[in-house]
């Protein structure tokens, strides 16, 4: 957020806020600790508004629902931004001495054709119902935004946080106590990983690869020459595959064969490979496919470090087991590969790594293990022994004047998603998560559990009624890139047209099948959450090849 | 909130008898019950569970889920309710049952004998025969005209009424006429009315108007507080010699200072001076 890449606010405050907007989250299913804060928040009064195709589980805790179209969520958040002009209820003192870019972007949005009447039909949010809903917000004395995968996993995913910072700005609820924005983090070390520069554009602690004077400090320290160029995120991987360009491969606990978008041209890509290296603690599809499995070890109980969370508390990870004959440490097979390929990364215990980081990310500078361990974790950033860490971030905006770079406004205009329902298949598609199962599976598969249901295509009932199935029905979902079998289960929770799948049960099918793997060039994340889609029943096609 | 409910559904009978007590259910595909909305419903928590229970004659796991699903109220919670109050029951029972306090008040007018008496004749407590039955009960709040039995029949209507001094023959009189309400004694009111302080308006007030209240004297002590102003209130609380409840709130002084006004002492709270003169009764304020 504002060159600082994680939320603003801390769990605590999620608490003691006056208002949450989860947008485009299912945290109760999804990011279940996260919600226990918000749960702990309602029961003293936060309200709550979820914004949501679906009725999912969080809505179901909301005060206020609003069903957004999927894919709509630009056109609805500049609707927001348009009443809270429309009525004046903007914090012009905030906007003034604190952000760049405000006339532009109040030009755009409080054109009559970006009103929550205007947009109705696009949104699908009653007007009345949204107007309710940024009075809210704009007057609140401290209110959240807090995002996931439903704004991030679309072709135009920056534009849609953009459009959520645009909202924060207008209403001055962004770097105080309780007001912010949080993208919430799906899990225990995403945020770790990114701090620790896992990105292709940034070194650790978010320092950008492309400064010169980064680089430096980076090279002396590891003896090395870093490319001033960026590197490449998963998506590009995939692309410079398809070149040909791209012909080794090292995936490190991840499972793409399963998790990406358009899963079976992801499949074709990796067995194409020279060679695929897979680290790994399970023999996942990916693993499969793999020329060397290399057994590594679970983070959270058989090794040493740390551990970050969507707060960006960085927390001690202690080593209780030892992993099973035949799997090593991580670090161990990496520092052991950069050694056997000539490059002797010297003293990589655990402590001695921290340390090495700490001298050279200054937002970690003051995080010495004994520090983390006797406050419980910090926040960061942490640029001394001294601090205590940072619960919000982005107070500067609220001194006078502003300390640092001013916040930008940003114009963006809504697309909608990239494939359109149509005659051919004429209904939308997202996915998502549910919550007894984690992401493709891997590692809740190994236990027997009454509350793991099975792969279904959820429908809302009358349109399972008008296709002339029932619940439990095995039909074909067929996408432009692929068709999988699987029983349809109807779902009230759900609206007309819309239909939702998750991709835990890859047994019994494969929703990446179908998914759209047209992606954000600005954050490379495909569009998991839109795809067009038919559904046709199997009796009668099993009927007609008779 | 998003509840989980597994299991039994409610007869047809006992959704009736719910939906009647609290509204039938809006089918809105839209709407969604938070948890400011859930606090609203939970009042509704008790008489959802006594309209299960009238129809049928206890509360099943049906219609206790329905409760929980319609009210948004945890099934563990709206248990712990259902199980808390001794007339509710969670296990089938009979239609028609007598409820016979054995409390304090009761067992000094014989409560046990009628026990004794009624096991004779209907079997033990609990049992039940020809869709009636007894059981002991905690106070049912009527001692004034102890022995009591509480006599409820479970239907469409149901019916119910409490047996002021009453025998084992009245008893299994009123078990077996379930289409008819148990004539209750009507209420002893103590004669001496005119030394009455708290139970003064006993029998003469309606205890859901408010205006029925003031009419009889209500607030007067009140009214009577907000004339004489702040400071001769507080003059008031320093000269009475004040016992119980209210000297922890306002103690005595020795030094004879006056109480001061402040924000967080509330002048309308109850003062029981110890004065000879009759206490303001808690009503009174």
């Amino acid at each position: 957020m504002f060159g600082a890449g994680g939320g603003t606010n801390s769990y605590r405050e999620v608490e003691e806020t006056d208002l949450v907007v989860l947008w485009g989250s299912n945290a109760r299913e999804a990011h279940p600790i996260f919600f226990h804060h918000v749960i702990k928040g309602l029961r003293r009064g936060t309200r709550l508004v979820v914004v949501d195709p679906r009725r999912t589980p969080t809505a179901e805790w909301a005060d206020e629902w609003l069903p957004v179209h999927v894919g709509a969520d630009i056109a609805l958040a500049n609707a927001f931004a348009h009443v809270i002009l429309d009525e004046h209820l903007e914090n012009r003192a905030f906007i003034e001495r604190a952000t760049v870019g405000f006339a532009e972007f109040a030009a755009h949005v409080s054109s009559p054709a970006c009103s929550p009447e205007a947009t109705e039909a696009i949104t699908g949010v009653p007007a009345a119902q949204l107007r309710k809903v940024a009075r809210a917000y704009a007057t609140a004395d401290r209110a959240m935004i807090c995002w996931t995968l439903g704004i991030t996993e679309h072709h135009d995913a920056v534009d849609n946080v953009l459009s959520l910072i645009n909202l924060a700005l207008t209403a001055g609820q962004v770097g105080r106590w309780g007001a912010g924005l949080n993208p919430l983090r799906g899990q225990n070390n995403v945020q770790g990983g990114g701090d620790m520069g896992a990105l292709p554009h940034k070194l650790a602690g978010f320092q950008d690869v492309g400064d010169a004077a980064v680089r430096a400090r980076f090279d002396a320290t590891w003896k090395t020459t870093i490319p001033p160029q960026n590197g490449w995120n998963l998506t590009e991987m995939f692309l410079a595959m398809e070149r040909k360009e791209l012909r080794g491969l090292l995936v490190f606990g991840e499972n793409p064969a399963q998790s990406e978008a358009n899963a079976g041209h992801t499949r074709e890509l990796l067995s194409d490979l020279d060679i695929l290296v897979v680290q790994d603690l399970f023999l996942t599809r990916t693993a499969e496919l793999a020329d060397v499995v290399l057994p590594g070890s679970a983070s959270w109980c058989e090794t040493d470090g740390t551990v970050t969370n969507s707060e960006r508390r960085v927390q001690r990870v202690r080593k209780a087991v030892s992993p099973p004959a035949g799997a090593r440490d991580d670090f161990w097979i990496l520092s052991e590969l950069g050694r056997r390929m000539g490059h002797d990364l010297g003293d990589t215990s655990p402590e001695a790594l921290w340390n090495e980081l700490r001298t050279l990310s200054p937002m970690h500078r003051g995080m010495s293990w004994a520090r983390i361990e006797q406050l419980g974790g910090i926040q960061w950033p942490c640029p001394d022994e001294q601090s205590e860490g940072a619960p919000f971030l982005h107070g500067r905006l609220w001194k006078d004047p502003v300390e640092g770079r001013r916040a930008p406004f940003t114009v963006t205009r809504h697309e909608g998603p990239l494939e359109h329902v149509s005659a051919e298949f004429p209904f939308r598609l997202t996915t998502g998560r549910r919550l007894y199962a984690y992401n493709t599976h891997v590692q809740t598969q190994h236990f027997t559990s009454p509350l793991h249901r099975g792969e279904t295509v959820d429908m809302f009932p009358a349109d399972a009624a008008a296709l002339g199935l029932v619940d439990g029905e095995r039909v074909r979902v067929t996408s432009p890139r692929g068709s999988v079998e699987l029983p349809v289960q109807l779902d009230p929770n759900l609206r007309p047209g819309l239909v939702f799948m998750t991709f835990h049960f890859l047994q019994d099918a494969d929703a990446n099948t179908l998914t759209n793997d047209a992606f954000d060039p600005k954050s490379g994340t495909a569009e998991f959450k839109a795809a067009s889609v038919r559904i046709e029943k199997l009796t009668e096609t099993a009927a007609a090849e008779e | 909130m998003d509840l989980e409910l597994h299991g039994p559904e409610p007869t047809e009978d006992e959704r009736a008898a719910i939906d009647a007590a609290i509204g039938p259910p809006v089918d809105d595909a839209r709407s969604v019950v938070g948890v400011a909305e859930a606090a609203r419903r939970r009042p509704l928590l008790l008489p959802a569970l006594h309209a299960a229970q009238a129809r049928v004659g206890w509360v099943s796991p049906g219609a206790l889920a329905y409760v929980s699903r319609r009210l948004h109220v945890p099934p563990a919670e709206a248990y712990g309710v259902a199980s808390f109050y001794a007339l509710y029951a969670l296990h089938p029972r009979a239609r028609s049952i007598a409820h016979v306090c054995d409390d304090i008040g009761c067992k000094a007018r014989g409560a046990d004998a009628l026990c004794d008496e009624l096991g004779a004749r209907l079997g033990p407590a609990g049992s039940q025969h020809g869709g009636a039955g007894w059981m002991r009960s905690p106070c049912l709040g009527l001692c004034e005209q102890a022995p009591v039995a509480l006599i409820q029949h479970a239907g469409a209507p149901a019916r119910e009424g409490a047996l002021g001094e009453a025998t084992a023959d009245r008893i299994v009189q009123a078990l077996g006429e379930t289409e008819r309400t148990p004539e209750a004694a009507p209420a002893v009111v103590h004669q001496d009315r005119a030394n009455l302080t708290l139970l003064a308006r006993v029998g003469l007030v309606d205890p859901t108007s408010l205006d029925d209240y003031r009419a009889r004297g209500g607030y007067r002590v009140l009214r009577r507080a907000l004339d004489r102003g702040g400071a001769s209130v507080l003059h008031e609380l320093t000269v009475a010699k004040l016992a119980g409840a209210a000297a922890r709130r306002f103690p005595p002084r020795a030094s004879g200072r006056p109480w001061r006004r402040s924000p967080r002492v509330r002048t309308t709270s109850c003062a029981t001076p110890t004065s000879p003169s009759p206490a303001p009764s808690k009503t009174a304020c």
